[in-house]
């Protein structure tokens, strides 16, 4: 990357010499760093309205209603948190919301989370074999594989969904259905994050040098290959992980009556409870999400813009 | 193992994808062809219960003359197809600003603007769809700033309208188109338009003439993206779209509120062919850009 260069245009670009041309790159810049920022506003204004929600009562709020519907039809499961309502009336900030949302859709947390780590493990397994074969050796229809595994990032999830339900219909009332739908949505992430990493540098001529020393296959794999694949998988499972937890457009019509995911218990608290539950149940999923976020903020900023791109 | 052995590798993820994406891609496309069922019309059946007999014998294209004719889906297909190229400009318009910021400016907390951007990116649309609320609903956000500014509410219940539907989808777009630009102004050759600059350029033919031509392919792959994405994902839509038809919320209702799934089968197989032209238009375009760009 040039950026030297690039930087020393800049200042030429931007230098002292007073020109028409130099005050509206100016005033072009000063619109690049307002919009930016009213983005930035953007982003964080909803997020920090969900944290706050979360905690207050409709006191704090001035706003009516603190229970939705969903709230009267949870009234078993929830028991004693129901009771507890009338009492939080009085008081500013609560925790009520939050211990409601665990209580009621802590099953489908915990769901979510298995089917992100089984995601993550599965298009591990199959998607790093799959593209160091893809990468390494030419075969009939090597192109084509890798298109239509990339295929789900540009068809509509709902379609999939649509599609799996008439096709296995004998499947549909079981949970891996659901982790289907996850695993047909993630593997094109793991696929293209580890498969840029191979193409990006001459592995072929490592391992036959390792090859030529006398090292077998396994050997290769295990002290070669896979040292070099550590961060693109990194990186892959987390990208995995992360989209595994918000996947809805799939899994919302894949989905049985006993196993629901969480964003689609967000679904249900969108529609049916008020405000302040809805905030804390979005809380609770930003928080879940956060740690994989930083993670990919820190190791990956390349392959997640790669990855991120049409395919 | 034996080096004949070795592309077997690849096996497992074949047989995953053939049996659970081609041929339920494929099952799909038969049974849309094979006459609409659902309680309507009480003539529901087994999902999929139709031997191959029964279905040859009951071939016809009713449902995607009925997609194609009746005035309701027709209107869907417009605002779908209406709402994806918004979202498309509107994101590559926006998304030009902060990209720049990131490859051209230095500032502290850059780090933390760039992981900001990227926040939505993991987002599901339904809390895209709950946060579009939040911020323009009927007492959202930026209406109750409005009212407490001028004394009227305005841009209340926007959230419910197509501009909404836009803002929200373009909420969710930011990472990506960001990133996309940001990976193709990085590439930029700032000596070109240094040279331009020297020739005499203005500051409007040295963008129009210099770097929008050189950020085509990556604008064009930000377009196809934020096309497929706001086709696709109907979770934003299932909260917020109330008002107007649109047709991933009209598949959502012919399943859920009718049963109908052959004629569901034939609305997903129009927004397939949709998405998949446009993708690859889009690329081929693209394509063909990078190739004059070689030249």
């Amino acid at each position: 990357m040039s950026s030297v260069s690039a930087n020393a245009t800049a200042a030429v670009a931007m230098g002292r010499g007073v020109s028409l041309t130099s005050i509206s790159v100016r005033v072009l810049s000063g619109v690049a760093y307002c919009v930016s920022g009213l983005l930035v506003l953007a982003i964080l204004s909803p997020i920090g309205i969900s944290l706050w929600g979360g905690i207050t009562t409709s006191r704090a709020m001035g706003t009516a209603s603190e229970v939705g519907p969903g709230w009267q039809q949870q009234a078993g499961k929830a028991g004693d948190i129901f009771a507890e309502r009338t009492r939080v009336q009085t008081r500013y900030f609560t925790s009520l919301w939050y211990r409601y949302v665990l209580r009621v859709y802590g099953g489908t947390i915990l769901f979510t989370l298995e089917l992100a780590l089984l995601s993550v493990v599965l298009t591990t397994a199959i998607g790093v074999a799959a593209s160091y074969a893809l990468v390494r050796y030419r075969f009939p229809a090597r192109g084509l594989i890798e298109e239509v595994v990339l295929l789900p990032m540009s068809i509509p999830g709902i379609a999939v969904a649509i599609a799996l339900i008439q096709a296995h219909r004998t499947i549909r009332p079981f949970w891996y259905i659901i982790l289907i739908g996850h695993l047909l949505y993630t593997m094109p992430f793991m696929l293209r994050v580890v498969t840029n990493t191979l193409r990006s540098f001459d592995f072929v001529a490592l391992e036959q040098a390792a090859a030529s020393l006398g090292a077998s296959w396994w050997q290769r794999m295990r002290w070669v290959v896979l040292p070099n694949l550590r961060h693109a998988i990194l990186v892959g499972s987390l990208l995995v992980f992360a989209i595994s937890l918000g996947e809805f457009n799939a899994s919302f019509l894949l989905n049985t009556p006993t196993n629901q995911t969480y964003p689609a218990a967000l679904y249900d608290t969108y529609n049916l409870d008020s405000f302040q539950v809805s905030s804390a149940a979005t809380t609770i999923f930003m928080v879940m999400l956060l740690p994989a976020l930083i993670l990919l903020q820190y190791i990956g900023g390349r392959e997640v813009g790669e990855a991120g791109q049409a395919a | 193992m034996k080096r004949a052995f070795a592309p077997l590798l690849v096996l497992p993820l074949v047989v995953f994808i053939v049996v659970f994406l081609l041929y339920p891609l494929a099952y799909l496309a038969a049974n849309s062809l094979v006459a609409g069922g659902g309680v309507l019309e009480g003539r529901t059946r087994a999902v999929g219960a139709l031997t191959a007999g029964q279905w040859w014998a009951g071939l016809t294209l009713e449902n995607y003359v009925k997609v194609l004719t009746d005035r309701y889906f027709v209107e869907s297909l417009l605002h779908s197809v209406m709402l994806s190229l918004g979202v498309a400009i509107g994101s590559v318009l926006l998304c030009l600003a902060p990209a720049w910021v990131l490859v051209r400016a230095e500032f502290p907390g850059k780090r933390l603007f760039r992981a900001i951007l990227t926040v939505p990116m993991a987002f599901s649309g339904v809390i895209v769809g709950f946060m579009a609320v939040i911020m323009l609903g009927r007492w959202g956000v930026v209406p109750a700033f409005l009212h407490w500014l001028t004394g009227e509410a305005y841009l209340s219940m926007v959230a419910y309208t197509l501009s909404g539907l836009v803002v929200a989808y373009i909420y969710f777009e930011i990472p990506r188109a960001t990133l996309t630009l940001e990976a193709a102004i990085r590439k930029f050759d700032f000596e070109l338009d240094a040279a331009a600059r020297s020739l005499g350029a203005t500051l409007g033919q040295r963008f129009w003439y210099v770097l929008v031509p050189l950020l085509l392919p990556a604008i064009i792959s930000t377009v196809a993206l934020a096309f497929a994405v706001s086709m696709g994902s109907f979770g934003v839509a299932l909260i917020i779209a109330k008002k107007f038809n649109l047709l991933p919320v009209d598949i959502f209702l012919e399943i859920t509120g009718y049963a109908n799934f052959e004629f569901a089968s034939a609305l997903c197989v129009v927004m397939l062919v949709i998405t998949l032209a446009t993708n690859l238009y889009l690329r081929r375009l693209g394509e063909r850009l990078y190739v004059f760009r070689q030249r």
